[in-house]
């Protein structure tokens, strides 16, 4: 499931590994102490994850809030083009 | 106003080069220095300094190289690869010199051997700064204060004389709370208005992000302006529709204190920021606006200048 895999690659991040545990779907990471490098980070590893791009529109600070933004991030460009996001995942 | 003002962007540039002010090295932003513009910035930078005279900050001066070390933990390739640059030696025998001497200019030429050293160019003058504050140990219980300057290197040719790649920085480095550094980046932003309104030039305070490389580059860049972590103040220069930054007010979180290990009193990570300002900027910003002849400029003027 996605979120499974988010949470996954969240706890990769040198700025959350440490609280992965304890983070909700609904936490706050930035709050949990992820920082702009991390956030940079994160995308990069989502992108890789789940063989998708984020647009323009999405590159803010709230995609990548919380867990349960960045799946119903990722559920949305899904949805938008759900032939694409599955060629991609297949990569 | 002078009629300085009115002039076109490539007729201010072509005017500073005919009277000498600057003057052209072929490569676009980098230029020579006439007695009368260093004198100008000389007088800029001293300005600044009285500004900054009561605080007590301790004054570090470094040249516009740092070492590699400290600009590889400073993060600074990773968001800014466009702008870095890198010092590049010839390690090699005589047999390797004769080598690349005879290279084609396809197989590199003479530069087919260069190996990257232990130092790069320094991409703000407060970056030597962290490392050294950081090897201290644990900051005093009211944080600390630097001033800086140096002449700094950013890879962005461009005709305009506001862009050079190799510029001054004068600039002061806090570290401390959230609290101090706040407080630290509004002082210095009401002490540079004042300071600009004293030189008669029109200044604007904005909201900015540094430019961030890449697709990841626009989120930090969002991340920056939605936390207002960044400020500038924005002076006409070349170009009167597209003003300049002559003053940079930031605020790093914990970016410059993780990166290097810099621990409040507590032994906590700190907060740093820094205000800085474009020397060459506010020089050019003086000639556009008051013309081109420092010696014709108002008695009150000269007087803030030269007091």
């Amino acid at each position: 499931m996605d979120k499974d895999i988010v949470r996954q690659v969240v706890g990769s991040l040198n700025d959350l590994s440490a609280r992965a545990a304890t983070l909700r779907d609904d936490s706050n990471l930035y709050d949990a102490g992820l920082s702009s490098f991390g956030a940079a980070e994160l995308m990069i590893e989502l992108e890789a994850a789940f063989g998708i791009e984020f647009p323009r529109r999405m590159l803010s600070r709230d995609t990548f809030g919380s867990i349960d933004a960045i799946a119903a991030a990722i559920a949305e460009l899904r949805a938008a083009a759900p032939a694409d996001a599955a060629m991609g995942a297949g990569r | 106003m002078s009629a300085a003002v009115t002039l076109r962007p490539q007729d201010f540039r072509a005017e500073l080069l005919a009277r000498g002010l600057l003057i052209p090295t072929g490569v676009d932003g980098l230029y020579g220095r006439s007695e009368t513009f260093e004198g100008l910035v000389a007088a800029v930078d001293a300005l600044i300094g009285r500004l900054a005279a009561g605080d007590g900050a301790e004054i570090m001066r470094f040249p516009p190289v740092m070492t590699r070390q400290g600009f590889e933990a400073s993060g600074y390739f990773r968001n800014f690869p466009q702008l870095s640059a890198t010092i590049h030696c010839f390690c090699g025998d005589d047999r390797e010199h004769r080598r690349v001497l005879s290279c084609t200019a396809e197989e590199g030429g003479w530069t087919a051997a260069q190996a990257p050293t232990d130092i790069v160019m320094t991409p703000a003058s407060c970056y030597p700064v962290y490392p050294v504050v950081a090897a201290r140990g644990r900051l005093p219980e009211d944080g600390w204060l630097v001033d800086s300057s140096s002449y700094c290197f950013r890879r962005e040719p461009s005709v305009d004389p506001a862009r050079m790649q190799m510029f001054r920085q004068r600039e002061q480095v806090c570290f401390g709370s959230p609290e101090g550094i706040r407080a630290f980046q509004a002082r210095w932003m009401q002490r540079a208005m004042d300071m600009f309104a004293s030189l008669g030039l029109p200044a604007a305070t904005d909201l900015a992000n540094d430019p961030f490389f890449g697709r990841p580059g626009e989120l930090m860049a969002t991340g920056q302006r939605s936390q207002r972590l960044k400020f500038e103040i924005l002076v006409p220069v070349s170009d009167p529709g597209r003003p300049s930054a002559c003053g940079s007010f930031n605020y790093h979180v914990q970016h410059f204190a993780q990166a290097y290990g810099i621990q409040d009193a507590a032994g906590e990570v700190a907060h740093t920021g820094c205000a800085g300002f474009g020397l060459e900027r506010i020089a050019l910003a003086l000639l556009r606006h008051h013309g081109f002849v420092p010696a014709d400029w108002s008695a009150a003027l000269r007087r803030v200048l030269w007091p």
